[in-house]
């Protein structure tokens, strides 16, 4: 167990500057760059001066080795070149734990949803509840949140008055609803989605009719025999969507107004802001790692038959 | 929804590899009706299809069904409300809404569909060799699409986009002059369809080829290895026309993400060129106008909703027909 | 793990009730103003950057030697005279002496001199020098080529003296020491002590009218009354709360009442107009900033002035502005913006469809005949991407031409424009905003071929002739008349097309009293801001 885990980080930080190595060339391909004349008057000489001083002026190579050093050996994910006074550590230590909070939240909510829809759905196979949860899902899959979360503005906070319409205050204020329901919705509905087939799949297995004939009770039966059995895939939907909701939605911070990290991610491209580009992207991918190898793990605690040698 | 497909079959496939469309060596005939009866049988997948279909038609019927010309402005009529000259209304720049949506469901489609072309011809030869050779290949090419993977998709689009249109538009001359030709004449589609479709690829790979992965151990591969098949003839000949199933599946699974991808880049303002529609970019359009008059961004919405709802509606029921064990 | 579901649910149960517990809308309390803003991009320190959106931020924290008021008249402000020598180059200001940082240190020339010599030390690296290079040797300073510093054209002849020494006569000196943040003053001993970090809340220290109390970056910012201002001291505390967007995110929390100013969507002026309340709370503020087509007059077509021209008395600005843009531009015959001298609205804005026909034909286009297809390069931006629509449509109606869009994302298009400078082009966008409201900044520092930011490789020595006095000249009526004779040249030459003078739309709720915009339109200023119920 241990060895497999030292694996699984050594892998993790192949991974890492492989994926810092890709954004690094990608940055630097497209074109245009953080310091450009824009709509105001800006002097050859103060481009040359800015360029300088975060070392813009140098070979690309070299930028690379710089900066991938003071990553690797410090940490430092160096200074942002558009908020100038913040370095990206800063940023990413101000914002990813306002995305943390919501992102976790709006799990909670959509494991609350999603897999009781899921359960009841592949209960009642084929009713009305079944056609009207998995519609619900498809619904959640289809609407796109830069739809749903002005729509959710608009309807809650406009309209009916019951909600400020975004901002941030912590996990305790009524602003967080708004960005939340936002964030929940697509993977509710893939969890639902997902719990209702696999719950179909193992409803029908042999030890559950035998644990009906034994005279369980329905829910017991359900719920200790079926919804265990059928966790793993959820589980590893409910990874796959926790890394991307703990890690920001551009649109539903930008939108609803949450200090998040998923809009300086997006923000960062546009102002060719390369550090925290990089600084984001990195991030990212060691959050999604993590996560998977979170959910691997719990594999073994959910399924005796899996063991890590 | 980008990932999700990538991984789940990965977990599964132990527990498969026999499902009936992978038995035998090429499908049987009598398979594909069966098949095509249990699709049939499927009401949400035929209202899906039906849909799907219908879509298709009003799109390619656009320039006969459009009540006014898609780019024809009214500056008297701007953000007009639903009804009278305009029965879906008007746009920011007092443009017939529904005419629009009928041209631009012709971009939308043609990025999903045509975005899997791109898609398939990087990530079948990918998953074709990582799955039959297996080994070191199998690991450094999985191991490639695990990192690509651990860069969120929004960042390759809009890389690739601003990337691919620099190299399209700048080939005046020059092997790419053709592609900027059809880009220019096309308002920027060759560039979304490109970047849209360099960016999906990596789901497709990793399904297909744990399947191939599966496929690989058959006898039937192995009859054909013993009497002197080379690798190139067993892919073409035995491995791909097993897979056809999973690959239909997949394509139709992924057309609505990529038609989400297309909006998610318009919404970034790095979608098609104007005044040529997309459903992306009407949407782009529409919210900024959200809080007076819904109608501009509530049409296209809707539409592109209902497109993805029927193209995943298809799907889920084509999966439940070509295998009913593959469905997750 | 059936516990773990329970606990789960329950988990999410109380998370919801707690959220439905806390109420929604802050009350509001007496005396706090409601602001909506964005996080500034580069630091508020006024010697690294001073853009206008941060100006924002500069102009309530800071003050410099001379202010200007809303009819454009300055007055001084830090100094209580100033001197202009007989080479109206050297003034020298008399500060005042009860002028004091918010920690209570004075405020004195040394604050100056260091200032003005941060801003152009190469080091700073300060993106946006501004009109300080205009020092005597300011540009050679700020490009390295001279170190020492003391050779900048500032000095302290005394505490409370200072002598600012220009390259040149300037007559949009006092108009920019009053309006543009670049020559406002930063406290010497903080800087020093803290360094990159002397903005933060727990280091700063103002001579403005406010001082900032806290900042969590990218959430909010409070603003409170500086207790050493010298001036009558504002009665209210401001809370800014960042968004990443306000311009499209503000309204709906105006309308809640989470704030007490918004920006106005730009694409919902028309219903705003016809909203029984919200109407009531619409304004408009005219910002120094003019928007225009820029051609490339080196390339066919539009190397023939007639066909530059023809596009020219085509554009229909009121149309363009008050139709499609729902009236977030003014029309704009001329690149200076109203409140400017040299301003004048006297030139073709529209109607000239017959003139632009005949134009086009003598130059052997009749009915758009032989025209080639013309590209349009533009940002992405919604409101570039109307405009690019509307001029499409309204130039294939007036002249039967065809033009293609090319949208860029606004880096790649700065990019692309900047490689420009020696490559061909068509036509692109343009859009220019001043910091200090005067037309030296539109002329001299934009269109002059001798800086041409807009690459249209147009060079008129006449045009040259009459910017090139109109920046020396201190008188403002000859001024006026100097910069109106360029304007002519530029409608007849036409190497670009002004069409329009952006404005600020925005809400603010009756209670709020004594809000102001400034001169260049983009600075609100909070100082007389009183809340009434």
């Amino acid at each position: 167990m241990l060895g497999y885990v030292i694996r699984r980080v050594f892998r993790l930080a192949v991974v890492l500057i492989t994926v810092y190595t890709l954004v690094f060339v990608a940055a630097h391909a497209i074109p245009g760059g953080p310091f450009e004349e824009g709509d105001m008057p800006i002097t050859k000489e103060a481009l040359e001066n800015i360029r300088k001083r975060y070392r813009l002026d140098q070979p690309v190579w070299r930028q690379y080795l710089t900066n991938l050093w003071a990553v690797v050996r410090h940490g430092d994910l160096g200074p942002s070149y558009i908020s100038a006074h913040r370095t990206v550590n800063d940023i990413l230590g101000d914002h990813f734990p306002v995305s943390l909070q919501l992102g976790l939240l709006s799990m909670l909510l959509s494991v609350a949803v999603g897999v009781p829809i899921g359960v009841l759905s592949a209960t009642r196979h084929n009713s009305w509840i079944d056609h009207g949860g998995m519609f619900f899902a498809l619904i959640g899959i289809s609407v796109p949140n830069f739809v749903m979360t002005p729509l959710l503005i608009v309807l809650l906070a406009v309209w009916l008055r019951w909600l400020p319409s975004g901002g941030w205050d912590g996990l305790l204020s009524a602003k967080v609803v708004i960005p939340a329901l936002a964030l929940a919705f697509p993977p509710a509905a893939a969890l639902a989605r997902y719990t209702r087939s696999t719950m179909l799949g193992v409803l029908g297995m042999d030890y559950v009719r035998t644990a009906r004939a034994k005279g369980l009770m329905e829910f017991l039966v359900i719920v200790r025999h079926a919804l265990r059995n059928a966790l793993i895939p959820v589980m590893t939907v409910a990874g796959l969507y926790l890394a991307r909701v703990v890690t920001g939605s551009f649109f539903v911070e930008t939108i609803a107004a949450v200090p998040g990290i998923g809009r300086y991610f997006i923000t960062s491209i546009s102002t060719r802001d390369y550090p925290v580009m990089l600084g984001t992207t990195l991030l990212l991918a060691f959050v999604v790692a993590v996560v998977n190898l979170i959910v691997d793990l719990l594999y073994a605690v959910v399924d005796p038959r899996i063991h890590y040698a | 929804m980008p990932k999700e497909f990538a991984r789940l079959p990965e977990q599964r496939v132990p527990e498969r590899g026999t499902g009936e469309a992978a038995t035998g060596d090429h499908a049987r005939p009598g398979l594909r009706e069966a098949q095509f009866r249990r699709l049939l049988r499927n009401r949400a997948a035929v209202a899906g299809l039906l849909t799907v279909l219908i879509l298709l038609a009003l799109a390619l019927a656009a320039p006969l069904l459009a009540p006014h010309p898609f780019a024809e402005q009214h500056p008297e009529f701007i953000l007009a409300r639903p009804g009278g000259r305009f029965s879906l209304g008007t746009d920011g720049l007092g443009r017939d809404v529904l005419s629009r949506l009928l041209y631009g469901g012709r971009v939308s489609l043609a990025v999903g569909i045509l975005s899997q072309v791109v898609i398939l011809a990087i990530g079948l030869p990918v998953a074709l060799a990582a799955g039959y050779f297996g080994g070191w290949v199998d690991n450094v090419l999985m191991q490639g699409v695990d990192v690509l993977l651990a860069i969120p998709d929004l960042l390759f689009a809009i890389v690739f986009t601003t990337l691919v249109k620099g190299l399209v538009e700048g080939a005046r001359g020059g092997p790419l002059a053709w592609l900027g030709q059809i880009n220019r004449v096309a308002d920027g589609l060759v560039v979304i369809i490109a970047a849209v479709g360099l960016t999906g690829w990596l789901a497709t790979a990793r399904l297909v080829r744990g399947q191939i992965l599966a496929l690989r151990q058959q006898e039937f591969v192995e009859a054909a290895r013993s009497i002197g098949a080379g690798p190139w003839r067993i892919m073409a000949r035995h491995l791909l026309p097993n897979v056809t199933d999973l690959i239909i599946v997949t394509v139709t699974l992924s057309i609505p993400r990529s038609i989400f991808l297309e909006a998610a880049l318009s919404f970034l303002g790095l979608g098609i060129q104007p005044p040529l529609p997309s459903w992306g970019t009407m949407i782009a359009d529409g919210v900024q106008a959200m809080r007076f008059t819904p109608h501009a961004v509530v049409a296209p919405s809707i539409v592109l909703a209902a497109t993805m709802l029927a193209f995943n509606f298809l799907g889920d029921g084509l999966r439940d027909a070509y295998d009913p064990r593959m469905q997750g | 793990m059936r516990n773990g579901i329970r606990l789960l649910l329950l988990a999410v149960l109380v998370a919801a009730l707690g959220a439905t517990l806390v109420n929604a809308a802050p009350a509001p309390s007496e005396q706090v103003f409601r602001y909506p803003f964005r996080e500034p991009d580069q630091a508020i320190d006024p010697t690294k950057g001073a853009t206008l959106f941060n100006g924002h931020y500069m102009a309530n924290l800071f003050e410099g030697l001379a202010e200007a008021g809303l009819d454009g008249k300055i007055t001084m402000l830090g100094a209580t005279a100033h001197k202009v020598s007989d080479d109206r180059r050297t003034y020298t200001f008399t500060l005042r002496k009860d002028i004091k940082w918010s920690d209570g240190t004075a405020v004195t020339a040394h604050d100056y001199v260091f200032s003005y010599q941060r801003a152009l030390d190469p080091k700073t690296a300060n993106i946006n020098v501004s009109s300080l290079v205009e020092l005597k040797n300011g540009k050679a300073f700020n490009g390295g080529q001279l170190k020492d510093p003391n050779q900048l054209g500032v000095k302290a002849l005394d505490d409370y003296t200072l002598q600012i020494t220009l390259e040149g006569p300037a007559g949009w000196f006092l108009r920019a020491i009053a309006v543009d943040t670049a020559w406002f003053p930063v406290p010497r001993h903080a800087v020093t002590r803290h360094g990159e970090k002397w903005t933060e809340a727990e280091n700063i220290v103002a001579n403005g009218p406010f001082t900032i109390q806290s900042w969590r970056h990218d959430q909010q910012m409070v603003l409170v009354p500086n207790p050493q201002y010298w001036r009558d001291k504002p009665v209210v505390r401001v809370l800014i709360t960042m968004t990443n967007d306000p311009s499209s995110t503000s309204l709906p929390a105006y309308e809640t009442g989470e704030v007490d100013w918004a920006w106005a969507p730009l694409t919902q002026l028309n219903q705003l107009r016809q909203h029984p309340v919200l109407s009531k709370e619409l304004k408009f503020a005219t910002q120094t900033a003019t928007w225009f087509t820029v051609f490339d007059v080196t390339t066919p077509p539009f190397s023939d002035a007639r066909v530059r021209r023809a596009f020219y008395v085509t554009l229909d600005r009121q149309r363009l502005t008050q139709g499609f843009l729902q009236g977030a531009y003014r029309p704009a015959a001329s690149l200076i913006p109203p409140g400017q001298p040299g301003h004048t609205d006297k030139l073709p804005m529209a109607g000239g469809v017959q003139e632009g026909r005949r134009l086009m034909a003598e130059a052997g286009f009749p009915d758009g005949r032989g025209f080639p297809t013309v590209t349009y390069t533009t940002p992405n931006l919604a409101e570039d991407r109307v405009v690019a629509e509307a001029l499409q449509q309204m130039w294939k109606q007036a002249l039967n031409v065809n033009l293609q869009i090319e949208l860029l994302e606004r880096r790649a298009f700065q990019s692309w424009r900047a490689a420009r400078r020696t490559q061909p082009y068509h036509l692109h966008y343009g859009g220019w905003t001043g910091l200090s409201g005067d037309p030296v900044e539109f002329h001299n520092g934009m269109l002059s071929s001798v800086v041409d930011r807009q690459n249209h490789k147009w060079r008129n020595g006449r045009y040259e002739e009459w910017i090139g006095r109109g920046a020396m000249e201190l008188d403002v009526q000859k001024r006026a008349d100097f910069y109106q004779r360029a304007e002519q040249i530029v409608a007849q030459d036409v190497p670009v097309i002004p069409w329009g003078y952006k404005v600020k739309p925005y809400l603010i709720k009756p209670h709020v009293r004594g809000f102001e915009t400034g001169l260049n339109g983009y600075i609100d200023l909070f100082r007389k801001i009183r809340i009434v119920r």
